[in-house]
């Protein structure tokens, strides 16, 4: 509604344009669709490696907006940066999703490539993709969810460190790692 | 690797050779599938139209509010639940006060769900109504905010567009108020709305499930329309490339509205432009995006009927068509130009 769209004075700045959004968007629907208009797509596709196919991704962000919308009032900033605050309900809404659904997902789903205007083009795509996902299958769980945390949700290792509970150096050497280990697999 | 996904994994690619670049750029490739179309065009659940509620009752006074639901029923709570909602709106509680709002006290069970549609309002600029919902018990889990998106439309034949609703949280027996705006004639007359809530959805808390209950529950009412003062005055304010022009101010007993267009120049590939009104710091209301030249509204919820004008500062955002990437702190648009405009001191005229 918009009513009642109070901004303490002085804070009505253009200085922190994220924290100024998520303070309206907690009750002013206008704000709320510009905040879902700048996460729907990271949190989608950080869903997407985690769901069997992209309408039950699509189904389960639209369920994650609506957790976040509630949630709104009660977020404070206190040093947790609002993306790592929205991605820690998203993944626990996975959490809970993939215990509901105890569905495995391939990562050879994920390498559907887009209609193939240029054939060539898309043999190439399509060959990169099959590899990445050979690759990333022999990677644990929780090497899985950072890898998607940093490339789909766009999070920084700090963010990162957030939402899964560790510390920011911890998920930067694991991170590092993780690829460094890709890397020679790929070329091994 | 492409350029444009080089800021992104910078810490990444630090001293890392040519196979390691390539690497990286394959898995952002891989992670980042394109998104349906649907997800990009709409809020979640109950779009296309806008979301918003608001946490009005703590927890003790829902779980003391329920304690006396079972022992007096429903009836008697639902009544303080839709005032608090109705009240938040400064502009409702003020027709409230006026005596202007009508009581209606209309009530539908479908299924064993209850609508009880008890209070409206209707104005030049805004119409409200005011509902409570029984819905069946369910387990804590699954015990979030009720929504709906009810439309309402006259005998005319014109549909009203949602501008919102507050909601309570948390218990099978809630209330929701929903505004609507009102663009039509601005004189006295009474209107014969039907309100349609074609479904009834619960919110999940925590890891429940979102529960739908389908109706339709169907509302007839008439509402006596209050009129308006309408200032025909065309006031224009300009900064470099941007020229902010109000053409129609109409001032009602609940909101007033502000019609207005915003005419940019040398600015490239942006999504629209929405104005923010404050005055002294509080923010007064804000319009949806709206595109360049074209005539749009924004109405603050404000009872302003007496005043003769306003102060007010104006915030004028101007986003890039593609949202600013993951990571990035986008202080200005592609085109170099600034995606905020800010221009202070606006006297409007109410009279």
């Amino acid at each position: 509604m918009h009513s009642s769209v109070t901004f303490p004075a002085g804070e009505a700045g253009v200085e922190s344009d994220e924290l100024e959004v998520v303070r309206r968007a907690a009750v002013d629907p206008n704000a709320l669709a510009v905040l879902y208009q700048r996460y729907v797509a990271r949190v989608y596709r950080f869903l997407r490696v985690r769901c069997s196919s992209p309408d039950e991704a699509a189904d389960l962000t639209q369920q994650v907006f609506l957790k976040i919308a509630e949630a709104l009032p009660r977020y404070r900033e206190r040093g947790v940066p609002f993306a790592a605050w929205l991605f820690r309900i998203a993944r626990n809404a996975a959490i809970d999703h993939a215990r509901r659904h105890r569905a495995i997902v391939p990562w050879d789903s994920l390498t559907q490539a887009a209609a193939p205007d240029d054939v060539e083009a898309w043999v190439i795509d399509r060959e990169t993709r099959a590899r990445v996902a050979a690759l990333l299958a022999g990677l644990s769980s929780d090497e899985r969810e950072l890898l998607s945390l940093r490339f789909s949700a766009g999070l920084s290792s700090r963010e990162i460190a957030v939402v899964v509970g560790r510390n920011e150096a911890a998920v930067k050497k694991r991170l590092t790692r993780t690829i460094q280990r890709l890397k020679e697999q790929s070329n091994g | 690797m492409a350029k444009h996904i080089v800021p992104l994994y910078a810490d990444l690619i630090d001293g890392m050779d040519a196979d390691g670049q390539q690497l990286v750029a394959d898995l952002h490739a891989f992670f980042n599938p394109a998104v349906p179309s649907r997800l990009q065009a709409a809020l979640p659940l109950v779009a296309p139209r806008a979301v918003g509620w608001k946490w009005h009752w703590p927890r003790t006074a829902l779980i003391a509010a329920l304690a006396i639901f079972a022992l007096v029923g429903a009836t008697y709570l639902a009544l303080p639940l839709l005032q608090s909602l109705w009240s938040e709106d400064r502009g409702l509680q003020h027709v409230t006060q006026a005596g202007l709002a009508r009581e209606l006290n209309l009530r539908q069970t479908i299924d064993g769900v209850t609508v009880h549609v008890q209070k409206g309002y209707a104005d030049a600029s805004r119409v409200a109504i005011g509902y409570s919902v029984e819905l069946p018990p369910t387990t804590a889990a699954n015990d979030g905010p009720q929504l709906s998106a009810p439309i309402l439309t006259d005998d005319d034949g014109a549909t009203y567009p949602s501008l919102g609703f507050a909601t309570t949280n948390d218990s099978p027996l809630g209330a929701q108020v929903h505004t609507f705006a009102q663009r039509g004639a601005t004189n006295a007359r009474d209107i014969a709305f039907t309100l349609t809530i074609a479904e009834l959805v619960r919110a999940p808390r925590g890891s429940g499930t979102v529960q739908a209950f389908r109706g339709p529950w169907v509302f007839n009412f008439t509402l006596p329309m209050a009129g308006a003062r309408v200032v025909e005055r065309t006031l224009t304010f300009t900064r470099p490339g941007v020229e902010l022009t109000f053409t129609r101010i109409v001032v009602a007993p609940s909101a007033t509205r502000f019609e207005y267009r915003v005419h940019l120049e040398g600015f490239t590939d942006r999504a629209g432009a929405s104005l923010l009104l404050f005055v002294s710091g509080r923010g007064l209301g804000g319009g949806p995006p709206c595109q360049p030249d074209v005539e749009c509204a924004m109405i603050a919820p404000e009872p302003l009927l007496a005043a003769d004008a306003l102060h007010v500062d104006a915030l004028i955002s101007i986003p890039d068509s593609e949202p600013c990437p993951p990571r990035q702190r986008c202080e200005v648009g592609r085109d170099g130009k600034p995606l905020q405009i800010r221009i202070d001191g606006l006297v409007l005229p109410l009279r």
